[in-house]
């Protein structure tokens, strides 16, 4: 037989088995517990497999990153902090940090902001799910894609020459010369982070006009009734309902800002100072050979990212609090 | 390469080949750039000659100038600038301007400080690296379409001008392999391109030429592996490539070129007086990617030269050594 079907088989009959096994035979274990553990027992058996997971493929990564962010390009000198004083000192990286908080900045500020002004704009025409789905497409596409498409989307040729980018092709009817998006800063890294928000403005348009949805019709139509016109129903009321679920959509933007990548390395790689941390953490790790200083790259990014996701689940606590 | 070898990675090919049977059919410069500690470490399966200039024969009809001076001052005419230069390459753009830059520091500063900068003992601020620089943004100054061109333009795309009419430039700087590119990205035909060797700078090291190629080692010690390196470097499996046009065989004994654009490369590369591989692909990864990098903010704004150079250095001080 084919030893593709072979696996197939296993995977389809015995990835299940096994599972079902563990729960039968860790039952018939629990089973000789005494009666009073039984119950404490259980749920720490039952998570056991997916703690194991979460150990090996998430928590020991990231405790081995760490621990290799203080040695040298071989994984083996002891070279307490040069690693991070060299992100901090080197003018490449430090660009990088700069860009990542134009980023977070400006990211942000698109998607969310963009999405909601849609998602409030189409809520009550007819047309409301084509011009959603319009909007929410280019989430489909994956990132180096999008890359690419803008990239020609930014094309540049000499003043004189037919232009094949899009928006140099409309530049130039107006008579103006031709603009070298991707090259001039800092109005290249705007130009990538407008890709960015093209992709996941959708993102957010579809949350806002969930949470949107949800606001109840008797408390919008109270107000209006009470001669609240639509500016101070917005202020007064859609706004403030809105602002859990903003603040959800921003944090993940924020995240993905954090981790802007793809789109960077299609279009520009970091040229012409439009570098972020992810695209130097791949080149120091890959192109340069530097696992401790792509680690200490890392360890950084992670301790940006860590403030975002502690206000993020202190607000879910809050909220589920409130419920 | 070197590095892998050196740290055990490449296996060494000396009983996997018929050396002498190599040794013999394959050209000197490249079989000395294959070998690390007197191993052999990896083979070339094609190669390329560098420091070509192609033109148009419809619009130059000079001689090849003798010397650099006499070319730089070539008029344009017909068309309004004297060079084409494409330096976008996706993630490795800048790469054709490195060459540029190696073959000014090869003609104007000789073997030695070639070397010495591929070694990494050469400083990047050093008098020698930055006078090539400051050739190639002279070269840069006369090119077609400004540096925002030279910038956009895709290094395969970068030959076009010669073809247009009336001709965008004169000149294009670039290795033997451009010629698939101007057949198939700019609509040439065989006998509308023609090149000369870039002419000497510095007459005591005349006869300068850089290369490069494309080189096979073998990582795992399997009979399939062995097999396969032992074919690569025969004449037979040369031959394929070379027919197909565009490549330069390692093996001496390949000559059914199919044109006399790639003969007459070819015929360099077996008679370079100096012959030095390409230095960005020697120089280690990071260093090379600082290379790249360091042209295109160069050609973007030519007056941050010394701190470009400068950070070329701190580049350097850490890419190499232990």
């Amino acid at each position: 037989m084919d030893s593709r079907l072979i696996t197939a088989l296993i995977v389809v009959i015995g990835v299940p088995g096994v599972l079902l096994g563990y729960i039968v035979l860790s039952e018939r274990l629990l089973a000789f517990a005494p009666d009073r553990m039984r119950g404490r027992l259980r749920p720490w058996v039952w998570l056991a497999p997916a703690i194991a997971f979460l150990g090996v493929f998430l928590v020991y990564p990231t405790l081995n990153t760490i621990v290799l962010s203080f040695f040298d390009k071989f994984s083996k000198k002891f070279v307490g902090f040069d690693n991070y004083v060299y992100f901090l000192t080197t003018n490449d990286t430090l660009t990088a940090l700069r860009n990542n908080a134009i980023w977070l900045v400006l990211l942000t500020f698109f998607a969310v902001g963009g999405g909601m002004i849609i998602a409030i704009l189409v809520d009550r025409v007819r047309y409301e799910s084509i011009a959603k789905s319009i909007i929410f497409v280019p989430l489909a596409i994956s990132f180096v894609g999008a890359g690419v498409i803008w990239k020609f989307m930014f094309d540049y040729r000499p003043p004189g020459q037919p232009q094949t980018g899009t928006l140099n092709g409309i530049v130039t009817t107006t008579g103006a010369d031709p603009v070298p998006w991707l090259i001039n800063a800092p109005m290249n890294t705007i130009a990538l982070i407008i890709v960015a928000a093209w992709i996941w403005t959708g993102f957010c348009m579809v949350i806002l006009s969930g949470a949107l949805k949800g606001i109840s019709a008797e408390l919008l139509e109270a107000a209006r009734v009470d001669g609240a016109n639509e500016l101070q129903v917005f202020r007064g009321i859609t706004f403030p309902l809105l602002l859990p679920t903003i603040a959800v959509v921003a944090t993940t933007m924020i995240i993905t800002s954090l981790k802007a990548f793809d789109i960077v390395y299609v279009m520009t790689n970091g040229a012409y100072d439009t570098e972020v941390i992810a695209n130097r953490m791949i080149k120091e790790l890959f192109t340069y050979g530097q696992p401790g200083r792509a680690s200490a790259t890392a360890v950084l990014l992670l301790l940006l990212i860590i403030p975002v996701m502690a206000i993020n689940i202190r607000r879910f606590r809050a909220q589920e609090a409130i419920r | 390469m070197t590095e892998w070898a050196k740290a055990g990675a490449l296996k060494p090919l000396d009983d996997v080949l018929d050396v002498a049977t190599y040794k013999a059919d394959t050209a000197p410069a490249l079989v000395q750039l294959g070998t690390v500690d007197g191993k052999i470490s990896g083979v070339f399966i094609k190669a390329a000659v560098k420091g070509l200039i192609w033109y148009n024969p419809a619009n130059f009809k000079g001689e090849a100038p003798a010397t650099w001076d006499a070319l730089e001052a070539t008029s344009p005419a017909p068309a309004k600038n004297l060079w084409c230069i494409g330096l976008e390459s996706g993630a490795a753009s800048g790469w054709p301007g490195t060459d540029w830059i190696e073959d000014f520091v090869l003609r104007q500063s000789g073997p030695d400080v070639y070397d010495a900068w591929v070694a990494g003992t050469q400083k990047w601020t050093s008098p020698e690296i930055k006078s090539a620089f400051e050739a190639f943004g002279k070269v840069v100054g006369q090119a077609y379409g400004g540096s925002n061109a030279v910038l956009t333009t895709n290094f395969g795309d970068g030959g076009n001008q010669l073809f247009t009419n009336p001709p965008g430039c004169l000149l294009h700087h670039q290795a033997s392999f451009i010629t698939d590119f101007f057949k198939k990205q700019g609509g040439a035909k065989d006998g509308q391109f023609d090149f000369f060797r870039m002419p000497d700078i510095n007459p005591s090291f005349a006869g300068a030429t850089t290369g490069a190629g494309d080189l096979f080692g073998m990582f795992n010690d399997t009979p399939q592996a062995r097999a396969l390196m032992a074919y690569l470097v025969t004449a037979d499996a040369q031959k394929i490539w070379v027919e197909r046009g565009g490549a330069l065989s390692a093996n001496t004994k390949v000559t059914d070129y199919p044109d006399a654009v790639s003969k007459r490369s070819a015929d360099i590369l077996a008679n370079a007086g100096v012959f030095r591989f390409d230095a960005s692909d020697l120089m280690p990864t990071a260093m090379n990617d600082a290379f790249w990098k360091a042209i295109l903010d160069y050609v973007n704004d030519p007056n941050k030269l010394d701190s470009i150079l400068s950070n070329l250095d701190t580049v350097q001080a850490s890419a190499y050594g232990g």
